[in-house]
């Protein structure tokens, strides 16, 4: 961690931070709506990273824990009228006990099981919500009465300064003596099993933590934008969004993952006068990036620095 | 020499795995004293390997007692019987390659919990003496992928021994290795035993006397062996082992 303070990704990161801060002094209320959802999603794509990257489980369903939160934050209001931050918080607790409880029997089967059974998870959750229509709103949308704020450049401040403490807390972790624990688990489990590490615990461990983290930015979200609907929190193409952006920043440098969902988000906006085409290209510069520099924006730019 | 000179370490009895069918280690028994060098001799496939994972924990096994120490450890998982003492070395490694390699021999020392954030200097330090101790001192602050094979070896080593095991395990030590390599890594292997034995290693503790290896081939590393000679009859084979 010492080193960590030192280096020049540091200074970096705080120098992206401290200039984005000031974004709302000179940008307009579109801007700054756009990035406030990308860094929610850069949170989404942070969380994810930390099962991929260091724990080697590729969770399909990011998107079923993101579900979660948000739904039982905005239900809780909905339903109940409960405070705002209340349900925040209610919200990414349902994730980490819905996460804890997909992942007990999940992690016991090895490789591309583990996968299988957290997509099914996606599938389960998006037909709870259509069937369950009179709670959960159905594939119209549910209603959240209350936001936190309407003024766009405190929701951009709680958004980044969110995200900020999310990739601290996150990044931190992955770096720390159990991230290490974490990643030989990853990589070699059976070895790590007879270094005398628990497997199991310690990544039922870091998929509570991506729980906790995907839930609370879930919750954030639908009370920035009002609503929660399936399309926007729950489906799959909103999942693989969040892998392609984790994938496209950087395995396993966790803050890449920020970086690769603020691309996506910014990206597919400032091409919308291209109608459908927007995706299609946005998709290609990701497929490229993958196939050509697996190790994302920021794994090359680290390597790259590494060299010299 | 103390008391546990007297008693074997570790009991073998009728150690047996099956694979749905397939019976890869039948009836294995064997006894293993403080500071001695056991080797698993046999051709190819005829369950060295699988007779070793069992022991560990890595497979479970299908019959039979793991004695350590008194304690029946067989059917435990991996980690636990890894901390009541024992080490495995495995045939094949996969570092942790954005890690240092002190980082890497630092992951052994780590205790198996989920609140260690912050490595205390101890834990530095004893690292690399671990590095200087199996030959890495000079290339600690590399990355494994930057090493040649025989260090990445060292490095395994290294690992499996970092926590003062009282039994280790050596999967093929000698595999892929040049004769000139062999030798050196032979030395080594007995030299922990040696250190061992005079409990050099933890002055403190005063425990662990007894590293000690199991492997297989150059026959001049072990002071016994084992041999397993069933190759793919194994199914049907007679008991394998008998007790040297």
């Amino acid at each position: 961690m010492g080193t960590f303070f030192k280096s020049r990704l540091f200074w970096i990161a705080l120098g992206v931070v401290v200039a984005a801060s000031t974004l709302p002094l000179y940008v307009s209320g579109y801007i700054l709506g756009l990035l406030t959802v990308a860094y929610y999603f850069g949170v989404f794509a942070m969380a994810w990273d930390l099962l991929f990257g260091f724990a080697g489980e590729v969770n399909f369903g990011p998107t079923f824990l993101i579900g979660v939160g948000a739904y039982t934050a905005g239900i809780l209001n909905n339903q109940y009228g409960w405070s705002v931050y209340l349900c925040i918080i209610l919200g990414a607790l349902a994730s980490v006990i819905a996460g804890f409880v997909l992942a007990l029997p999940a992690l016991r089967v090895r490789g591309p099981y583990f996968g299988l059974t957290t997509l099914v998870a996606v599938l389960i959750l998006q037909n709870f919500i259509v069937v369950f229509a009179d709670l959960t709103g159905g594939e119209i949308g549910l209603t959240i009465p209350d936001v936190i704020t309407i003024d766009a450049g405190a929701n951009y401040w709680i958004a980044l300064g969110f995200m900020t403490i999310s990739a601290v807390i996150l990044y931190g972790l992955s770096q720390s003596p159990v991230g290490l624990v974490l990643q030989a688990s990853g990589q070699d489990p059976v070895q790590a099993g007879a270094l005398g590490f628990n497997i199991v615990k310690h990544k039922l461990a870091a998929f509570v933590v991506s729980a906790f983290f995907s839930g609370l930015s879930g919750a954030l979200l639908v009370f920035y934008f009002g609503t929660a609907s399936v399309g926007t929190v729950v489906d799959v193409a909103v999942g693989v969004q969040v892998i392609v952006a984790a994938v496209l920043g950087g395995r396993r440098t966790v803050l890449g993952a920020a970086l690769g969902a603020i691309f996506l988000i910014v990206a597919g906006e400032f091409l919308r006068p291209t109608g459908e085409l927007a995706t299609f290209i946005v998709s290609t510069v990701a497929l490229l990036v993958i196939l050509f520099f697996p190790n994302g924006f920021l794994g090359s730019a680290l390597a790259h620095g590494a060299r010299q | 020499m103390d008391a546990n000179s007297n008693r074997p370490v570790l009991e073998v009895r009728g150690l047996t795995k099956r694979f749905s069918g397939l019976t890869a280690v039948k009836n294995l028994s064997f006894d293993l004293r403080a500071g001695e060098i056991f080797g698993l001799i046999g051709p190819n496939g005829s369950g060295k390997s699988t007779a070793m994972k069992a022991i560990m924990g890595i497979e479970r096994p299908t019959a039979g007692d793991v004695i350590f120490q008194g304690e029946n450890i067989a059917g435990l998982p991996a980690h636990k019987i890894a901390r009541k003492g024992f080490g495995m070395v495995f045939q094949h490694s996969r570092p942790l390659n954005r890690q240092t390699v002190l980082e890497n021999i630092m992951v052994a020392l780590l205790p198996d919990s989920l609140f260690m954030l912050f490595a205390d200097r101890g834990l530095t330090e004893r690292a690399q003496w671990i590095a200087n101790r199996v030959g890495l001192g000079a290339v600690m602050d590399r990355r494994p992928p930057t090493l040649p094979f025989a260090d990445l070896r060292r490095l395994e080593l290294a690992k499996a021994i970092a926590r003062d095991p009282k039994v280790v395990l050596v999967d093929e030590p000698f595999a892929g290795l040049t004769l000139a390599e062999v030798g050196t890594f032979s030395e080594l292997i007995r030299s922990f035993r040696d250190e061992g034995d005079h409990g050099h290693r933890t002055p403190d503790g005063g425990r662990s006397h007894i590293p000690r290896r199991k492997h297989r081939r150059p026959a001049r590393t072990q002071d016994r062996a084992e041999g397993f000679r069933h190759g793919i009859s194994t199914l049907t084979s007679p008991e394998p082992a008998n007790r040297a």
